[in-house]
């Protein structure tokens, strides 16, 4: 396999002790404990949140008529878009054999799990009885109802829950190997004990290192064309409306751009952050933020592309409600989303065109901070500009968000870190069977 | 105290490939070889690696791709027909976002289960896990094992055998 990596410098020992040791020494200063801290009483403040919903009903949102959809399903498309950048990073760059994601892989392979947990949160919350989300799963029932088959929601059941699945198996593929080898430093009874049943008896086998490679191609191939339906999927619960705005067929590829897009962002930060306090800067090297930077910027111009195509249909179909959908999104109350959305998510990614912005973590982690706030901007800016301008004025009206819709953002954020920063305690941050034969390639290819 | 077989680690890939070749030419059949990654050719020289796991996910996939289009046509044609307006009952294009999907999970769980079985994964106690450096194979250790079912196995003649290959290090492991 003749992968085209940006080279690490360790041997298989050092890449194994060193990211085993992440693990079992759990170097950890003050930043991961405050981070924690804070994490934490979010998190707490989401399960209140929770709480409080389940008890009074999704009124405690500021959704109503016509704003029906506010920060909730902002949060859940957000979310979930975020995830798509572990899937692609894992399964197309490696049906593409570039050899440099396998610095990458396993942190943003966690990251589309934590928020995709994070992201199933909302749709069912948002269902108004929550505890009736098992209608939406076809099975033999009392009352002898199906599930509506036609309805984009239905759909986005089995995207998200084939999604979750096969993402949380991938995950936990890859990482079997590497447990062998946190399972094989461990010292400690209870840790051999955990990672032990975590390994489920891995030996490194030479038919077992054949079959996982088998199992790691097909699970690869069936992952890409599944990520890119799940978008498309919840692109569908909007353009399966007929409301302007919505209704346009650039939505599914539209969606899977600004998923990767917002995804991306979320990778930098991470590698950028992860780097920094665990002094990887050996693995994730200038190199790959490089390369991430191109990634987002090329994403970047194809979602500003989707901006652009749905201007110009609206008025090249000349459609009244349209072209009045793209008025009021440009220029009513609603217009400094709009151009938020535009300044963090088209304008400022063009500096990604200097390498020496590429390659600077500080400046990367501002424009990917940008750029996952535009994102969110952007979700819900699509939403609520085609809600507040309905059909008929009689029916107008504003959304007005409550603290509880902050308090469900912030704790949403605050779970996903608390899950990340758990992760980095446990899980090996990096992949270590990945690059040990990376090292191996080079050691044997020696002359 | 029964046994499992004989352990033995030699210095890197080259080396194990070169041992295998050389417990081959002695007449031993039953042999496994442990590394901390694949090492490339060893496959073919340990025998064919059965092929199910692609078969499994295949499998799975037409059944999970089939099964859901049936019942989605078996629910709105058959159990609750709703006339809407006159549209067909029978809307295909409406049952296939889900068929995918349910395609895609289904391939993947039947391509998953068939590893693990094909693997005999889970299973949380090996013989080989007796031996004390047989965790330099999740590191940078390369290690053969000549099982105990092995047709020529006699301890002794084994024992010899393995010295003469000149290994770093070699052991018998207990069952």
């Amino acid at each position: 396999m003749s992968d085209r990596e940006p080279a690490h410098g360790a041997t298989p020992a050092e890449v194994t002790d060193l990211v085993t040791a992440l693990v079992l020494a759990r170097p950890s200063g003050r930043m991961w404990k405050i981070a924690t801290g804070i994490a934490s009483l979010l998190t707490a403040l989401l399960v209140a949140a929770i709480v409080v919903l389940l008890a009074r009903g999704v009124g405690i949102w500021g959704i109503t008529m016509p704003v029906a959809w506010g920060f909730a399903i902002a949060n859940y498309v957000w979310w979930i878009g975020i995830g798509m950048a572990g899937t692609f990073i894992s399964a197309a760059l490696y049906l593409t054999r570039q050899g440099w994601r396998s610095a990458l892989n396993r942190f943003a392979e966690a990251m589309t799990v934590f928020a995709l947990a994070v992201s199933g949160i909302f749709p069912v919350l948002h269902l108004g009885r929550p505890w009736f989300a098992y209608w939406l799963a076809p099975y033999p029932d009392r009352m002898g109802l199906w599930p509506q088959w036609r309805s984009a929601l239905v759909w986005d059941f089995f995207a998200i829950g084939a999604y979750v699945i096969v993402s949380v198996i991938y995950f936990y593929v890859g990482l079997v190997p590497d447990f062998a080898a946190v399972r094989d430093r461990a010292r400690s009874h209870g840790r051999q004990l955990i990672y032990g049943v975590l390994a489920i008896g891995w030996r490194g086998e030479a038919l077992e290192w054949e079959r996982h490679a088998t199992l790691a191609r097909i699970l690869a191939g069936l992952a890409v064309p599944l990520v890119f339906s799940v978008h498309s999927m919840v692109a569908l619960d909007f353009s399966e409306g007929l409301l302007p705005g919505w209704h346009s067929t650039i939505f599914p590829p539209f969606f899977v751009a600004g998923a990767l897009f917002s995804g991306a962002a979320m990778v930098i930060l991470l590698a950028v952050l992860l780097r920094r306090a665990y002094a990887l800067h050996g693995f994730i090297t200038d190199e790959h933020l490089d390369k991430l930077a191109k990634m987002m910027l090329a994403v970047g111009w194809v979602v500003t592309y989707g901006y652009v195509a749905e201007i110009f249909t609206a008025y090249y179909g000349g459609d009244p409600y349209e072209v009045a959908m793209q008025r009021h999104r440009q220029q009513g109350a609603y217009a400094w989303l709009f151009w938020a959305t535009i300044a963090c998510n088209s304008l400022s990614i063009q500096a990604l065109w200097w390498s020496r912005v590429r390659t600077n973590p500080a400046a990367l982690a501002v424009i990917s901070l940008l750029v996952l706030i535009g994102m969110w901007l952007e979700r819900f800016m699509l939403i609520v500009t085609s809600l507040y301008r309905d059909f008929l004025p009689s029916s107008w009206g504003m959304f007005y968000p409550t603290l509880w819709d902050a308090a469900f953002l912030a704790g949403s954020i605050g779970l996903f870190a608390l899950l990340f920063l758990l992760f980095v305690r446990v899980v090996p941050v990096l992949s270590i069977a990945e690059l040990r034969r990376h090292a191996a390639e080079r050691v044997d290819n020696r002359p | 105290m029964s046994v499992y077989g004989r352990l033995l680690q030699v210095r890197d890939a080259h080396a194990l490939a070169a041992a295998v070749d050389a417990l081959h030419a002695l007449g031993y059949t039953r042999l496994e070889a442990f590394s901390p990654y694949a090492v490339e050719g060893l496959v073919e020289k340990l025998g064919p690696p059965p092929g199910h796991i692609p078969l499994a996910a295949l499998l799975g996939g037409l059944i999970g791709g089939v099964g859901m289009l049936w019942l989605q046509y078996y629910a709105a044609t058959v159990d609750y027909p709703l006339n809407v307006g006159g549209r067909p009952v029978a809307s295909w294009p409406a049952f296939v976002p889900s068929a995918i999907e349910v395609t895609i999970l289904l391939a993947v769980l039947a391509g998953y289960v068939a590893y693990l079985a094909s693997s005999r994964l889970p299973a949380l106690y090996r013989p080989e896990f007796n031996v004390e450096w047989f965790e330099e194979a999740s590191r940078d250790g390369f290690l053969l094992l000549i099982r105990a079912d092995d047709p020529r196995w006699d301890s002794h003649r084994v024992a010899e055998d393995v010295a003469g290959l000149e290994p770093m290090r070699h052991a018998e492991v207990p069952a």
